[in-house]
């Protein structure tokens, strides 16, 4: 049972490699300068690639032909254009760099073909997959990803916390250089989980080096230059201040590690436009105008840590302490904000830079290679070569003093015995008849990395050479069981009762990673063979109570009429099985079991695309039915979901102008944070039931015809009085009813509504008068048979001369029936075909 | 979700439920894990059924609420009961299970509860399906249990019964083709009517709607397919509605039985009563 043993985080500013070996971690140091760290940072000197710390250097040099914070645009269809080679680089070509760098702190002899490599925990599948693949171009064979939470927590709960000590609720709270994460972690019976995660994959230090920029330099630089337009150019792709828009990101970040040590930085740089003599900069920016400045951002990350205590009903009481990871938690004010606003306990003890590495490679200690292994162990003398083959499994790590151990064995002649036994002789199985299948509780040393033999026995009691037959467990490590998921994969649906799709769920967020499961889903409608309709199977992820527009697709199935060998019939079964590996790679296959027909595909995707117009449009759609939304609720005196929308209603309005403002040739991530940002609002939004319309709608309806009839009710002085008394009760008996979200029951009482008021219509002369009077105004065109119609109205009149209540209620029904029906029918959505 | 049993994982490793302890669910867990070692496939198979990591972790998680396990025991003893629980959609008489709820073999009420659940996936399934002969029968033996229980299935019949209105009025005003009744051949039962006369007063109006855009579409095919009319008129007969509606229903199941004899005066009755049948159906004052 080999394991990949190897770990790396792949940071937005800096990265490590850490390997682990027999219970011990171990991060590799640079060859090069013997830091630990290197800089996520690649520079390109003509056909020279510089990696690293030296990489950096050049930023002030020749800042265009340098790149960084590349991580937060994995899976995007960015490019980097590298004007010294005049080509493109990917975000993943650029992170395979650094993944190779890092692969060079090893010595050549150990150089591992498989990797754990960290990610954020609300990376998604897109980004998931890009981080994958510049695993793959840096050379290695089998890429495993963990997330960055897991990977600190294991790193301070190995290292940093006895047994007793680590029991209890902990927020592992990761401020990185690009991304936030925040995870709740349990331990109990010497078991850690991942109970729940939130994050943000475009928050970190590089956006409080851009807050620094913006609001505390380029004011300054504006006083002392005169530059009016410096705010609008400075980030703009080929403009005039692009050069000095790295510089002063780099100076940015210098004077943020200073204001962590000191109460004031300097900044100091060269101010140089083409066409003006340079000139020296110097000004500088103190603590206090810094901790003001990130306030609201540090606050920010604060939110999740309530939604994460409002998911688990929990309170601060329950947590024992928060642990900080991430270069932007050694900031003291995101320290002391924590403490203050959360009232637990702050930890950093561990080292914020290498937790995750260190974690990773943890996990890499107990990971199990899938790649071929090839290494044997070599016979021992004495034993007799053989052609069995063994198979074992048990877990590397455990807190537990025992451990499970299971083998399979292949080509066992018979009538062999096996024992199992602990190198220090501390454990001894005795001699057992040995079966294609054994297991075996075995008794670990406290502490010690525990070493055993299976050794197997022919029918004459000689041992014989089994590969694979040692076995090494680490007692006083925490093990995990897996990832878990960090969104919901759904599945969109037809919902035809209301009118639109719905995502359904598949699988929940939080559940442990790898997972499959198959579900059977009937047909909406009729998809003939050779027709251009199409049954879609759409798999989205994100959140399952929101509408599927809310969420990110990560994979389309669409079987066309022209694939179908017959026709698919309503309510015929479609038999989809998804697979999510535990690194997050999909796979999807649909059967077909009316025409026995079956489609298999992969969703791999590791690019998407932002069109800013698109997410323009989309923001100002989300905020019109926001709008509409709000005059609906208050028509229904819904004044809490109204102050609700309202928020959000100001923060989508936000989200507008931050939008017209975006261009682009931007050098920044604007447009993927406020795609981000969009989802979140849209997520709110939908949670509060708001994409059900058809119940807003018959509230809307109800509240008209309610509205008519206390208008009747109040102007109208023949209404007898048993009429009054049924309304009262029938309004009485309902009122709870304009709570409900129930469409059924809502519409029942607008049924109840409609038959009333034709009633009192009917049976009130004056009412029925008014009512003739109404039709009469009709244009010709809203009749079927107009000449008929002309004859009624007559007849009316008479009827009317000589008030005969009968005959004018006849000739209105009469009328009424030849009124052309209005269409009111809504236009019904095509949907995907799949039902509900 | 479907109920499943953890006691299934118990079983296929001779674990007897009673020497169940937080000592034993380690211990199990360690071995159940460590079958995930052995295989690169996503599942492991227990007792013929496929867990992943996640269900197996989520059915250990179970067990160690040791409270719970008389619920499981009770379940997990009534091999019957077990399999409605966990696969509600495939039993073919739903409502016969529901008796046992009031028996004495199943009594803890999380026991209840999960039957209950399963009688709801089993009611919105075959309410789905327009199939209306469980949903009468399990409604029947609803109406015993509790207030919440009825208001859910309420809710799902109700929504039911308003796809089967537009449904019937969407053939209703379609141009005829073959086989194009085949999703409204329920109309041909009569437990689709018993299952309308067994819904309480809330549903009067919407049991009235269906009728009215059943004699509507009785009245517009008849011409088309008078057998198929004739089956679904004579039905129709049982339908507790509105007086009026009652008293067409039975004039044109009549003229229906007459309906091929070829008198003017019939097709001149049909006649009239499509004019009423429209007018009933949109009979409102705008």
């Amino acid at each position: 049972m080999e394991t990949i043993d190897y770990g790396i985080d792949l940071g937005t500013t800096n990265s490590l490699i850490a390997k682990y070996s027999k219970g011990k971690v171990e991060v590799f140091k640079n060859p090069v300068g013997f830091k630990e760290t290197l800089p996520s940072c690649v520079a390109f000197r003509g056909e020279r690639i510089i990696v690293g710390d030296k990489a950096r250097e050049y930023i002030v040099k020749d800042p265009l032909n340098v790149f960084s914070a590349f991580k937060r645009k994995m899976g995007t269809s960015e490019k980097y254009l590298i004007p010294s080679l005049m080509s493109y680089y990917s975000p993943v070509g650029l992170s395979a760099m650094v993944l190779k760098e890092l692969k060079n702190f090893i010595p050549d002899t150990q150089k591992p073909s498989s990797i754990v490599i960290t990610i954020p925990a609300s990376f998604d599948t897109v980004q998931c997959n890009a981080t994958k693949e510049a695993g793959k171009v840096a050379g290695f064979e089998e890429v495993v990803l963990l997330q960055e939470p897991i990977a600190a927590s294991l790193a301070f709960f190995n290292e940093k916390m006895n047994d007793a000590g680590s029991l209890g609720k902990w927020l592992v709270y990761d401020l990185g250089g690009g991304t936030f994460d925040i995870a709740l972690i349990t331990i109990d019976n010497d078991e850690m989980r991942v109970v729940d995660h939130e994050g943000d994959n475009f928050l970190g230090g590089v956006d409080l080096d851009q807050m620094i920029v913006t609001q505390l330099i380029l004011p300054r630089l504006k006083e002392i230059t005169g530059k009016g337009d410096i705010d609008s150019l400075i980030n703009q792709r080929n403009g005039p201040y692009e050069k000095l828009y790295y510089i002063l990101l780099l100076k940015a970040e210098e004077a943020k590690k200073e204001l962590s040590i000191n109460e004031s930085a300097e900044i100091e740089f060269t101010f140089e436009i083409e066409g003006e003599p340079a000139r020296d900069i110097y000004f500088e920016i103190t603590r206090a105008e810094f901790e003001t400045l990130i306030a609201s951002k540090i606050d920010y990350t604060l939110d999740f840590v309530q939604k994460i205590f409002d998911r688990n009903n929990l309170s601060n009481t329950d947590i024992k302490n928060v642990i900080l990871i991430g270069g932007s938690t050694i900031i003291p004010y995101v320290r002391k904000r924590i403490a203050e606003s959360t009232g637990i306990p702050v930890n950093f003890s561990a080292d914020p830079s290498t937790a995750v590495a260190v974690g990773a490679a943890y996990y890499a200690g107990a990971k199990i290679k899938t790649l071929e292994n090839k290494i044997s162990d070599t016979p021992s003398e004495n034993v007799l070569q053989s052609d069995v083959h063994l198979q074992v499994a048990y877990n590397k790590t455990t807190k537990d003093m025992e451990e499970y151990v299971t083998a399979l064995f292949e080509n066992l002649p018979t009538n062999c015995t096996y024992r199992i036994v602990r190198a220090d002789g501390g454990y001894d199985s005795g001699i057992k008849n040995a079966l294609t299948k054994i297991g075996e509780f075995v008794m670990l040393k406290a502490n010690a990395v525990n070493q055993f033999t299976i050794k197997v026995y022919d029918e004459q009691n000689n041992e014989l050479a089994i590969p694979n037959a040692k076995i090494e467990i680490t007692q006083g490590l925490f093990s995990l069981y897996g990832q878990t998921l960090p969104e919901d994969i759904c599945i969109e649906v037809d919902d035809l009762n209301n009118n639109t799709t719905i995502s359904e769920v598949i699988f929940a967020r939080n559940s442990i990673l790898p997972l499959k499961k198959t579900i059977f889903k009937e047909l909406s409608r009729t998809i003939k063979k050779g027709s251009t309709d199409s049954l879609i199977i759409n798999i989205l992820e994100g959140n399952q109570s929101v509408h599927p527009s809310a969420n990110k697709v990560i994979g389309v199935i669409e079987i066309n009429g022209s694939m179908l060998e017959s026709d698919l019939v309503f309510g015929s079964d479609v038999e989809i099985t998804l697979e999510i590996s535990e690194s997050r790679e999909i796979s999807v296959s649909a059967v077909l079991t009316f025409t026995n027909q079956t489609f298999n595909h992969i969703f791999n995707p590791m690019e998407k695309y932002i069109s800013i117009t698109k997410l323009r449009e989309e923001l100002r759609t989300l905020r019109n039915e926001i709008n509409r939304s709000i005059e609906k609720v208050l028509e229904n005196d819904d004044y809490e979901k109204a102050a609700f929308l309202n928020d959000i209603l100001e923060v989508s309005n936000s989200l507008v102008k931050d939008a017209s403002t975006l261009r682009e040739g931007d050098m920044d991530e604007r447009k993927y944070q406020l795609e981000e940002q969009k989802r979140r609002v849209a997520t709110q939004y939908y949670n509060v039931g708001m994409n059900n319309s058809p119940v807003y709608d018959k509230k809307e309806k109800i509240q008209n015809i309610k509205m008519y009839i206390d208008h009747i009710m109040t102007h109208h002085n023949d209404i007898p009085e048993n009429i009054k008394e049924e309304y009262k009760i029938l309004i009485d008996t309902n009122h709870e009813i304009m709570k409900s979200t129930n469409h059924f029951q809502l519409n029942g009482f607008y049924m109840k509504l409609d038959k009333f008021h034709s009633k009192m219509v009917y049976n009130v002369p004056s009412l029925l008068i008014n009512n003739f009077v109404y039709i009469q105004g009709l244009p010709e065109s809203q009749f079927k048979n107009y000449k008929k119609v002309k004859k009624l109205f007559e007849q009316g009149e008479k009827a009317m001369e000589k008030a005969n209540h009968n005959e004018l209620l006849a000739v209105c029904k009469e009328i009424w029936s030849e009124v052309k029906e209005e269409s009111t029918e809504i236009e019904k959505i095509k949907g995907t075909g799949l039902g509900s | 979700m479907s109920y499943q049993s953890p006691l299934h994982i118990l079983e296929s490793f001779d674990i007897d439920v009673k020497q169940l302890d937080q000592e034993a669910i380690v211990r199990l867990r360690k071995r159940l894990l460590a079958e995930f070692n052995l295989t690169r496939e996503t599942t492991i198979k227990i007792n013929k059924k496929e867990y992943t990591k996640d269900e197996v972790i989520n059915q250990i998680d179970t067990l160690k609420n040791l409270d719970d396990l008389e619920t499981h025991i009770q379940l997990f003893r009534n091999k019957q009961i077990l399999k409605f629980c966990e696969q509600p959609k495939k039993a073919e008489n739903p409502a016969d299970i529901l008796s046992v709820v009031f028996d004495d073999e199943v009594t803890t009420s999380n026991a209840k509860a999960i039957i209950l659940e399963a009688e709801m996936t089993a009611l919105k399934y075959h309410l789905n399906m327009l199939d209306f002969l469980a949903p009468h029968k399990i409604m029947r033996f609803i109406y015993h249990i509790g207030i919440e229980n009825v208001e859910d299935a309420y809710e799902i019949i109700g929504s039911t019964l308003e796809h089967v209105e537009d449904l019937i009025d969407g053939i209703s005003q379609d141009t005829y083709k073959k086989g194009k009744y085949e999703h409204i051949k329920f109309l041909k039962r009569l437990d689709f009517y018993q299952f309308l006369n067994e819904l309480p007063e809330d549903f009067a109006i919407t049991r009235n709607n269906i009728a009215v855009s059943i004699i509507n579409l009785t009245v517009r095919i008849q011409q088309k397919d008078i057998s198929f009319v004739r089956a679904i008129s004579k039905n129709l007969l049982w339908l507790n509605c509105d007086p009026e509606n009652k008293r067409l229903i039975k004039e044109n199941h009549k003229a229906y039985l007459s309906l091929g004899a070829g008198t003017s005066s019939n097709t001149a009755l049909i006649f009239r009563i499509i004019i009423v049948g429209l007018f009933l159906l949109r009979a409102c004052v705008r």
